[in-house]
């Protein structure tokens, strides 16, 4: 298990090292640069800038810089919000993306799982058509939208909940919603068809056979092997959600990190856009990691195959 | 077991989420109770974004000067009227010397927010802060009408030599190069307004971070900045007219969503909003809404080293083709006004307005005929029979290709056309348009100061801002003179004759002169929205109690 986290690392680190320059040698090719501005102003006065943010240096200069700062820690100075560093407006902005996140996905995933195994147990009934419903409307309608809906309803029609804004759990509860039915759907489709797998294989017969509860026989039979592969799934959703959406973020007026992934690239704050690639790649390997982690705890089999390598 | 803890952990987690649902309606709802009333004197108001800096030398765009004009105030404030007075700004008068060129500035008594008295050295440190190359400020230009500023700028001087020098704690003397109409206006913008030193010399880089890494001059003081969130100003109970400020609060959000906007407005969360494009028809007829003036000028620029367009005749043609009416009734809406002439109104020529000294038009709007017989003429010139493909580039935002629509659809109809459309994003435009990679595009100018020559010196041949690629020597000549002329009679006339050459030789097709349309609740009085700078004036604003 050590050999393996350990190989896994190298490979994180390899994986992040592509992506870092692959991203890098990108953005420099958008023409202009991030002090093109529509008032032009004196040559010397751009050298001055460019001097000072050693944007005058050759491009696999600037690159070993970066290089250099990033093994240090250093993400660097963000070329729009001048003096503010790219790890501090992070370090402001994930942890809002993050509450966001973890509270749609705890809200999709809950709720996706269980309708999606009542869906299967109940198959072709009103409750398979009810998430049958749902997901579709959860996949099809663009979240923006049920965000604009549940906003003009709880919030600005019934006065519930603030129209938007950030501060306490009650700004939080509307967008949660509103990111959650994406994860939601997909969840519970994915769950009622692994779920409709089990459910036809013997030793769900052999179970009953042995007079298992009802209960027992969902859940340490069915569901446990039904859910390898939401769990699949939930590596990369978990990083995309947790790491900020533009959109919801935009519209509920969240000072979340969704922006800056969208907004620096219209900015060409080369900082920031690494900075963000980042954080949303680093994120991402390690989810996938987590994944593979819990595979092994909720499957023996492949603790077993990992173990006899 | 195992699996019955899970089972139970899932429940507690859903039952957590639901109580947390309900205890989150009970608090909204006397939460919102508490902000309908407007008892108090508070401003709510909405920022498009996060100000990108509050280091007045560095700050270059409108949220930050919507803020560090609020919390600080220059040699010189504009009144309510928008002119400059003596005693308006920190300066309670000023004597200018027979040349134009010496300006002496006499300082009030005043404080800065930690207590200690704002002196002359703050304004000359602050100045050649902005000047200092190591200091890397993008509006260091601004400062160029200083006699040596542009030479410390650019390596070639020092510091000593740049003309500002203190007399004394209360007296300032700056020496430009030039008569300089503006200058007085220019001392109210934001590169111009200091900090106290020792706050540049504790912070340095890190100047306006932070509200704890500024100190305040101006009728309020940042009380609380919440990064990409909100921004809270409060009274300046130490400013030297703090007698006519009577908010006590200014409540700024940062919502960049039209929709949000709105309902924040409607709401009451909100005071005042400049209304989004697509919901002017929404509040076009209530009483609320009102339009404010931009100087600012929308154009069809036109590549003039373009095989089609190096043609004077074919670029007038394609702005004789354009529908000015139309196109503000129709497509922006926006109370804005088509715009037959470079110059938008409001802007000060020699005695009044420059716009009705300078004459209104230069050419009638949406001239048919005129523009066919113009097409047809220049491609005689050009020695062709068929317009090669034409491209308008564009921004790539939804005004932006809406706007561009409308003028494919003119040119059509009005010269039979066919025009393309590249939209592109902002930055890689202005690359496009720098390198000439345009036929033409359609463009917009915002005044950096109150004067036509801003809106007229871009277009001489060298400069930086000239992507028309527009040359003609005689309008350089004029220009020339017009910057250095110390009589403001025969420097106006000489604008004037520039104004006409350059829409003779059409580098640009006028189409509008911008405006903003606003709603501002009833109960809010004397806020003002300045033509230019900043996007409102609340120095004087106060809620009327109802």
């Amino acid at each position: 298990m050590v050999n393996y986290s350990l190989k896994r690392f190298v490979y994180m680190l390899i994986t992040l090292w592509v992506i870092v320059t692959l991203t890098f040698f990108l953005m420099h090719m958008i023409p202009g640069d991030p002090f093109t501005s529509e008032k032009k102003v004196p040559e010397q006065i751009r050298q001055n800038m460019l001097a000072k943010y050693h944007l005058d240096k050759p491009l696999i200069v600037q690159y070993g810089y970066y290089l250099n700062n990033l093994i240090h820690g250093d993400l660097g100075i963000s070329l729009k919000y001048l003096n503010r560093t790219v790890d501090d407006i992070i370090k402001q902005s994930a942890p809002a993306s993050f509450q966001l996140g973890i509270q749609s996905i705890i809200l999709g995933v809950v709720f996706g799982l269980l309708f999606g195994i009542i869906a299967a147990l109940k198959r072709g009934g009103g409750w398979d058509y009810f998430s049958m419903f749902l997901a579709i409307i959860g996949i099809s309608v663009p979240n923006f939208i049920i965000a604009t809906l549940l906003q003009l309803l709880l919030a600005s029609k019934l006065k519930w909940l603030p129209v938007s804004g950030w501060g306490s759990f009650k700004y939080t509860i509307l967008p949660s919603i509103a990111l959650s039915f994406s994860t939601l759907s997909i969840i519970s489709r994915m769950m009622r068809t692994s779920m409709l797998d089990v459910i036809g294989q013997d030793y769900i017969k052999t179970a009953k056979a042995k007079g298992l509860s009802q209960f027992q026989i969902i859940w340490k039979h069915m569901v446990r092997n039904a859910i390898m592969p939401v769990v699949t799934v939930l590596g990369p959703l978990i990083a995309g959600i947790v790491t900020g959406t533009f959109v919801i973020e935009q519209i509920f007026s969240i000072p979340g990190l969704g922006k800056f992934f969208v907004q620096s690239i219209y900015d060409e704050d080369y900082s920031m856009i690494l900075g963000t690639t980042i954080f949303y790649s680093v994120i991402l390997v390690v989810m996938m990691f987590l994944v593979d982690i819990a595979y092994g705890l909720i499957d023996p089999r492949v603790r077993l195959a990992k173990g006899g390598k | 077991m195992k699996g019955h803890k899970k089972i139970v952990i899932i429940g507690l987690v859903l039952l957590m989420a639901l109580s947390a649902v309900l205890a989150g309606c009970g608090g909204s709802a006397s939460n919102s109770a508490s902000n309908s009333g407007n008892d108090k004197q508070v401003l709510n108001l909405n920022l498009i974004q996060e100000p990108p800096t509050l280091d007045p030398q560095k700050a270059t765009d409108v949220v930050s000067i919507d803020i560090l004009t609020e919390v600080l105030d220059g040699l010189t404030r504009y009144d309510k009227d928008g002119k400059i007075k003596p005693g308006s700004g920190l300066a309670k008068s000023w004597d200018i010397s027979n040349d134009g060129l010496t300006y002496t500035f006499h300082l009030r008594d005043a404080k800065w927010s930690d207590g200690n008295p704002i002196t002359a050295q703050d304004f000359e440190y602050a100045w050649k802060r902005a000047l200092d190359p190591n200091t890397a400020s993008q509006y260091a230009y601004q400062l160029f009408y200083i006699k040596g500023a542009e030479e410390y700028n650019s390596g070639k001087g020092s510091a000593d030599q740049v003309a500002v020098k203190t007399l004394d704690d209360k007296t300032l003397q700056v020496t430009l190069k030039a008569p300089t109409p503006q200058f007085l206006g220019l001392t109210s913008f934001v590169t111009y307004l200091p900090l106290e030193k020792s706050i540049y010399e504790k912070y340095g880089d890190k100047v306006g971070t932070d509200p704890d890494k500024l100190v305040y001059s101006g009728p309020f003081v940042i009380s609380q900045w919440n990064h990409e969130q909100s921004i809270t100003l409060k009274k300046n109970k130490d400013y030297w007219d703090s007698s006519s400020v009577k908010l006590q609060t200014v409540n700024f959000s940062m919502i960049k969503d039209n929709n949000t906007l709105v309902q924040n407005y409607d709401n009451n969360t909100l005071d005042s909003i400049f209304v989004p494009g697509d919901y002017i028809d929404k509040y076009k007829n209530s009483s609320e809404y009102s339009d404010k003036a931009l100087a600012t000028n929308w154009y069809v620029q036109f590549n003039t080293k373009s095989p089609v367009f190096k043609n004077a005749d074919i670029r007038k043609a394609f702005t004789l083709a354009i529908d000015r009416k139309t196109f503000v009734e129709q497509v922006t809406k926006d109370g804005s006004i088509p715009a037959e002439a470079v110059v938008p109104p409001g802007v000060p020529g020699y005695n009044g307005d420059f716009r009705k000294e300078a004459g209104e038009t230069y050419f009638k709007d949406n001239d048919v005929a005129q523009a066919k017989e113009l097409l047809k003429k220049g491609m005689s010139e050009l020695g062709i029979s068929k317009l090669p493909t034409i491209t308008l580039l564009g921004d790539d935002t939804d005004n932006a290709k809406k706007y561009d629509q409308a003028l494919q659809q003119m040119w059509k109809q009005n010269l039979g056309v066919n025009v393309q459309i590249q939209n592109v994003a902002f930055k890689v435009r202005l690359d496009m348009m720098d390198k000439g990679n345009y036929d033409m595009v359609f463009a917009g100018w915002g005044a950096d100061y109150n004067d036509p020559l801003t809106f007229l010196d871009m277009w001489e041949t060298n400069n930086g801002n000239n992507s028309a690629f527009y040359s003609n020597p005689e309008y350089d000549k004029l220009i020339d003179e017009a910057k250095v002329n110390g009589d403001l009679k025969s420097r106006n006339d000489q604008l004037i004759q520039a104004e006409k050459i350059l829409m003779n030789d059409m580098p640009i097709g006028p189409v509008y002169f911008q405006a903003r349309p606003f709603v501002v609740k009833p109960y809010v009085k004397d806020l003002y929205f300045p033509t230019f700078g900043s996007d409102w004036e609340f120095k004087w604003a106060y809620i009327q109690n109802n």
